[in-house]
């Protein structure tokens, strides 16, 4: 057990003595959290639109004035040139454009339903589909003021667990587990990589330390600073975005400690099999990212094929996203939890134990 | 001012090329993981929504109902579930997942309420775009007809957003990587002080430490752009030499960048954190890789101006989709050089003056 511990003081004396390391494991959440929470959100705002009036009649110009007070849309030019368009999109100058035809007022007061024509630059298929059914909606509307009619059904819409639809408390959970796995990983890969490429490991061998206590000696530091940098990251982006955590954090902590044993251990078996640190670097790098955008942070899983859908199942990191969202957002119940804390157990007992497995193997 | 060596800059990139090729395991990773995150991701990444479940507590049970709920059933959209008007029992449907909106028929048919899920806002906004267009669909009166013309890419496929983006984001990423791994190995190792000896000056040994860096990159663009382009059908409509030439200038932006990360950190660890943090991240979010800029707030619109992908980002969508030529990107273009020479001077005289230290 004293041996245990020197070696526990000894690891942490190693990590902080790193004081560069130390300000940017401090500095990275922040930044993070400003830059996700903020810039994540989907909504149609400030798309740019060129509008080709042919009609200059009233009734266009008012369509026109409704569209420009849109929030959602900008208008970069008003013209009489049809051509304008495809040349406007074309140099990234707009990214729409509504062309109103000639007697467009007359046609509508005469309910002779006049055609509209929308372009856009569909490479950005999402936008150009919210910028479509968005100027759809507003046209339709603007009809029915213009026709007086009624529409026949009314549509109460309610958004629940997040009225505001702020992206805030969607995305602060994701970027805890996305820093909880960048860390966990980047440290435990570097555990015995290091050691060998310094020449020390030969020397901790020949002292009487036991096996299991040089690797419990590395991991519980990691663990550790893995979770400080966990609630780190937590408690700024509540402070940052005036957010509140609605679940338990007994439960939460417990959680993050059960998805840090895989980690963790991911982090040991990648030190094991590389060389070099920089072997280690370039295998971490392409599992976080790996895990990070298959983890449905960025992209809802469910809307992926579904080959790609299996391979996202052995994430581990999509069921940490998961269960972080849940119990932040909705303080979700455990049994609704279960799906996937019992996938992120078997995750953890299988590759901590083949890490344990081969790390043993390879100090002999 | 001292002359450069061309000999001497040469000898370092040489060492410094064998020194990657003796590495075989490091190399297969450089350069096989991009090829798995492209086809990975390439089809992974997907922002269209496939199926929405959708609980429906019909009270009304009359024909206009009914063929109300049909609209829905009769889309491959929607899983229609059948759920009661109990606000517990909508509560448990939305915790355990089951639904993503729930839509309340009132008796009368007058009212209806439409319950989204709003964890995920972004899902969200979708799915109330979709569900409202389904209900607004069999209104009699249709007053403006409205044709929709989508240029580009007419059939809306995901690959002609992704892929030029997937491109932007691995080269940056293997590129800082690459780099400034590279010299925090040697600042490790204690053989950065050997070159002190040595009659090298500080911009030779930078320039020897890029250039197998600049060709590796490339090399790996160009794969990644051929197998982007055989898997998944996207298009490339401008010219071959203006993507090598852009390409370059942006490899050599993130080449300069990894060089400035190694001269601010002192292990490979350090730098690694660095430039995972600060390429992927940025990359990922402030660049329209996935969403918009012009919908962010102010603050993070102005910080974007400091992203080298968002200006790559046009460079490649413009090159392959919208076919633009050399002059059309020019003002690109003239953005990743300033960032090249910034950050290359920055590094440049940071390096000089840590090596002046040592002595």
């Amino acid at each position: 057990m004293k041996r245990l511990l020197s070696l526990i003081k000894k690891e942490f004396i190693q990590i902080f003595r790193d004081k560069y390391m130390t300000k940017l494991i401090v500095f990275i959440p922040v930044v993070m959290n400003v830059l996700l929470g903020f810039a994540t959100s989907n909504e149609l705002k400030n798309y740019s639109l060129i509008i080709v009036d042919l009609d200059q009649s009233n009734i266009a110009r008012e369509l026109i004035l409704r569209i420009s007070q849109a929030q959602e849309f900008h208008v970069v030019e008003i013209t009489q040139d049809h051509n304008l368009i495809h040349k406007k999109l074309h140099l990234w100058q707009a990214k729409g454009g509504v062309i109103i035809p000639k007697s467009f007022g007359k046609d509508l007061l005469l309910n002779k339903a006049p055609q509209l024509e929308l372009v856009f630059d569909a490479v950005d298929g999402l936008s150009a589909g919210l910028a479509s059914q968005s100027i759809a909606s507003l046209v339709n509307n603007f009809a029915q003021d213009i026709e007086k009619l009624e529409p026949s059904i009314k549509v109460d819409e309610r958004i629940w667990y997040n009225a505001d639809m702020t992206p805030y408390q969607y995305m602060v959970p994701g970027i805890v587990a996305i820093l909880v796995t960048i860390i966990s990983m980047l440290f435990s890969s570097m555990a015995l990589v290091k050691e060998k490429e310094m020449g020390t490991l030969e020397q901790l061998i020949v002292t009487p330390i036991k096996k299991w206590e040089l690797l419990a000696g590395k991991l519980i530091p990691f663990l550790i600073v893995s979770l400080a940098e966990f609630y780190l990251a937590l408690f700024i982006g509540q402070a940052v975005f005036g957010i509140t955590m609605q679940g338990s954090y007994l439960l939460l902590t417990l959680l993050a400690i059960l998805y840090l044993f895989t980690t963790l251990g991911l982090g040991v078996s990648i030190s094991v099999i590389s060389q070099t640190q920089q072997q280690a670097l370039f295998f971490t790098w392409f599992f976080v990212l790996f895990m990070s955008l298959l983890s449905g942070l960025f992209f809802p899983v469910s809307n992926m094929p579904d080959s790609i859908r299996w391979v996202a199942m052995l994430n581990p990191m999509m069921y940490f996203v998961d269960i972080m969202r849940e119990v932040f957002q909705k303080a979700n119940q455990f049994r609704y939890l279960l799906k996937s804390v019992i996938p992120l157990t078997i995750y953890g007992i299988f590759v901590f134990s083949f890490s344990v497995i081969k790390f043993q193997k390879r100090i002999d | 001012m001292q002359i450069i060596n061309k000999t001497r800059v040469f000898a370092i990139a040489k060492k410094e090329f064998f020194h990657i090729i003796h590495d075989t395991r490091s190399l297969i990773i450089v350069f096989l993981l991009p090829l798995i995150q492209l086809i990975m991701f390439g089809y992974a990444l997907n922002t269209e929504i496939k199926n929405i479940n959708l609980g429906i507590s019909d009270n009304a049970k009359t024909e206009q109902s009914r063929a109300l709920i049909k609209r829905f059933l009769g889309s491959d959209l929607y899983h229609v579930y059948s759920i009661s008007n109990n606000s517990d029992d909508i509560h448990h449907a939305f915790l355990q997942k089951k639904v993503n909106a729930v839509l309340l028929i009132s008796h009368d048919m007058r009212n209806l309420q439409l319950i989204i899920d709003g964890s995920d806002p972004n899902s969200a906004s979708i799915i109330k775009n979709y569900i409202s267009q389904t209900l607004s669909s069999g209104q009699s009166i249709i007053p403006i007809d409205i044709r929709t013309q989508l240029l580009f890419n007419p059939e809306l496929k995901s690959s002609y957003f992704f892929v030029p983006g997937l491109i932007a984001l691995i080269l940056v990423m293997i590129s800082a990587l690459l780099t400034s791994i590279s010299i925090t190995r040697e600042k490790e190792n204690g053989t950065l002080e050997q070159l002190l000896v040595s009659p090298l000056l500080p911009l030779e040994f930078i320039l020897g430490k890029l250039l197998p860096y600049i060709f590796i990159s490339m090399t790996i663009g160009f794969l990644i752009l051929i197998c982007g382009l055989l898997l998944f059908d996207v298009v490339f409509l401008g010219s071959a030499i203006a993507f090598t030439i852009l390409s370059f200038v942006y490899v050599c932006t993130a080449l300069s960048f990894g060089l400035m990360i190694s001269t601010v950190s002192q292990t490979q660890m350090q730098a690694m954190l660095i430039a995972l943090i600060f390429t992927m991240m940025p990359t990922l979010m402030l660049s329209g890789f996935m969403l918009p800029l012009e919908s962010m707030p102010w603050l993070i619109r102005i910080i974007s101006w400091i992203v080298p992908a968002k200006f790559y980002l046009k460079i490649a969508r413009g090159l392959m989709i919208k076919g633009n030529n050399l002059t059309e990107l020019l003002e690109p273009m003239l953005f990743l050089l300033g960032f090249t020479i910034l950050l290359l001077s920055i590094a440049w005289n940071k390096f000089a003056k840590q090596m002046k230290e040592l002595k």
